[in-house]
C-alpha cells in the first residue's frame, strides 16, 4: 500500500511556493484528495500557533477543524490570493474565539508558571533566564487582559504574517489592524512596566 | 529587545508538532475529504488505480460520516436538552455528554447542528428508520439501563447513535459498505504504523475481526450481520469496548 492508497500523498509537494498552493486548492475542487498536500504544508505552523493560543491538546482537535472548514470553504477561496496562510490563520483565529475563556486561563496559567532553570548555570544565562522567565510571566499575564481582538492582532503578527495578511486573516480594514496592534503593544508595555524587563535586570 | 520581540519569542517558544501529533488530525481532514470524492470524477481513468479501492474509500467515508454524526448529534443534544455545554464549548475531560467521545463537537462548523438529519429518537425508532437491527449491550459500563441517548439519520447512510452513561460509552451504525472487514482493518493498522502512530491492532468479537484502537478515545469497530458497529469511549479502555462488543444482542 502506498501512500497514494493510503490517502497520505502529498509530503512530497512540500516546499512548493505560496502560488502553488492557490493552486492546489483550485485543483481540490476537480480532485478533493490534493487538499490533503495543502494540511501537510501548513498544518505545523497552524498547530503551533493554536497550541500557543489554546495548548497543544486543544490544538489537535483545531487543527483538524481548521482544515475540515477549510475543505468545505475552498470553492469561495479566491485564488488571487497565492498564498493561503492568511486565509487558513483566519480560520483558526475565528476557531480560538469560540474558547477565549480557555485562552485566558492558559496564559494565566503560563504567568503563574516559574521559568525554567537554567541548564548551565552560568551567572549571566542565569540572570538573563531569570529575567526571561520574569518578562514571559508579564507578558502572559499581559496577553490575557487584552480584548480578544487586540490579542488576535498582536499574536497573528508575533506568528508571522504581515500587518496586510493579518487584515485578510481578520476580513477587516488594514488601519483597523494597525491602530489594534498600536493599542495592544501599547498595553502589554505597560504591563511590563514600560520598561524592557531583560534589559534592566539585565544588564 | 521591545514587547514585541518579547511576544515573538513567546510564540516561537511553542515547540512545532511532530508528525505523529498530527497524524489523528490528518486522519480526519483526510477521510472528510475521501467523503467528497464523487465517483466518476476526474478520478477515473488513470489515475482511479492510485486511489483507495472502492471498498476502502466507503471505510473512510463512513468513519467520517460517522463522525460527522456523531458529533451533530451530540450538539444537538446539548441543545435540546439542556443538558450539555453550548454547541462550541472548549475541550473537557472526557465523561460527560458535552465530550462523550473526545470531538467535542470540533467538525460543529461542517454545518449547523441538525444539518445532517440526525434526529432524537428510541430504540425503536432507531430501527425503524435505520433499516436494521439496533443491537444493545449488556455490560456494566453499557447497557439498557444507562442508555442515554438514541440517535439516527436516515437519510444519512442510515446511521443510528446509541449514547450511554451521558456519553462514557457512544455506539455508532451504519449499513457496512465494505465486504471484507479484515483486510480494511488490517489496512488500518498499517496505514497507523506506517505514520508512526502505532498501537491499532486486530482482535475479535464473537470469533470475528475487530479493529481495535487505543485511547483516547479507545475504539471498537467491528461488523455484526452486515452492519458496522464503532464502539467509542474517552473513559474505558479497549477491554471494556470488547466486552461491551461481545455483550451486543
Amino acid at each position: 500500500m502506498d501512500d497514494a492508497e493510503t490517502g497520505l500523498a502529498g509530503h512530497a509537494d512540500a516546499g512548493r511556493d505560496a502560488g502553488d498552493d492557490a493552486a492546489l486548492i483550485a485543483q481540490s475542487l476537480r480532485s478533493p484528495e490534493r487538499f490533503a498536500a495543502l494540511f501537510d504544508r501548513h498544518a505545523p505552523a497552524i498547530h503551533r500557533y493554536l497550541a500557543r493560543r489554546l495548548g497543544p491538546d486543544a490544538a489537535d482537535d483545531l487543527v483538524a477543524e481548521t482544515f475540515l472548514v477549510a475543505f468545505q470553504r475552498r470553492e469561495a477561496y479566491d485564488p488571487a490570493n497565492a498564498d493561503p496562510r492568511p486565509w487558513l490563520y483566519g480560520i483558526a483565529t475565528n476557531l480560538i474565539r469560540r474558547y477565549r475563556r480557555d485562552e485566558t486561563r492558559l496564559f494565566r496559567a503560563i504567568a503563574r508558571t516559574p521559568a525554567e532553570p537554567a541548564a548551565e548555570p552560568m551567572a549571566d544565562q542565569v540572570t538573563e533566564r531569570a529575567a526571561a522567565g520574569a518578562a514571559r510571566g508579564q507578558l502572559a499575564s499581559a496577553l490575557a487582559r487584552l480584548p480578544g481582538s487586540q490579542r488576535d492582532v498582536l499574536l497573528l503578527v508575533a506568528s508571522g504574517l504581515s500587518h496586510e495578511e493579518t487584515a485578510v486573516a481578520l476580513g477587516v480594514p488594514l488601519g483597523t489592524v494597525a491602530s489594534r496592534l498600536a493599542r495592544a503593544r501599547r498595553k502589554v508595555r505597560a504591563e511590563l512596566g514600560g520598561v524592557n524587563p531583560i534589559e534592566t535586570q539585565g544588564g | 529587545m521591545n514587547e514585541m520581540d518579547l511576544i515573538k519569542d513567546f510564540c516561537a517558544e511553542q515547540a512545532p508538532p511532530g508528525p505523529e501529533r498530527l497524524a489523528a488530525a490528518r486522519a480526519r481532514v483526510v477521510a472528510a475529504i475521501e467523503g467528497t470524492v464523487p465517483s466518476g470524477s476526474a478520478l477515473s481513468g488513470p489515475r482511479r488505480a492510485r486511489r483507495l479501492p472502492r471498498r476502502a474509500r466507503g471505510f473512510l467515508v463512513v468513519a467520517a460520516s460517522g463522525a460527522i454524526t456523531a458529533v451533530a448529534g451530540l450538539v444537538i443534544a446539548g441543545t435540546v436538552t439542556g443538558s450539555g455545554p453550548a454547541p462550541a464549548g472548549p475541550p473537557r475531560p472526557a465523561g460527560g455528554l458535552a465530550n462523550p467521545i473526545g470531538w467535542n463537537g470540533n467538525l460543529y462548523p461542517l454545518g449547523p447542528p441538525g444539518l445532517l438529519g440526525a434526529e432524537k429518537t428510541t430504540v425503536a425508532g432507531a430501527q425503524a428508520k435505520a433499516g436494521y437491527p439496533v443491537p444493545l449491550p449488556s455490560t456494566a459500563a453499557a447497557s439498557r439501563a444507562n442508555l442515554t441517548q438514541v440517535w439516527v439519520a436516515p437519510h444519512n447512510n442510515r446511521q443510528a447513535a446509541l449514547v450511554f452513561d451521558k456519553g462514557k460509552v457512544d455506539i455508532l451504525m451504519h449499513r457496512a459498505t465494505y465486504q471484507s472487514d479484515l483486510r480494511y482493518f488490517r489496512a488500518y493498522v498499517a496505514q497507523k504504523n506506517k505514520n508512526g502512530a502505532p498501537g491499532a491492532a486486530i482482535g475479535q468479537v464473537n470469533g470475528r475481526p475487530a479493529l481495535v484502537i487505543p485511547p483516547k478515545p479507545a475504539v471498537v469497530i467491528f461488523n455484526r450481520n452486515g452492519v458496522s458497529v464503532s464502539i467509542y469511549s474517552n473513559t474505558y479502555g479497549t477491554d471494556t469496548l470488547l466486552a461491551i462488543a461481545s455483550s451486543m444482542r
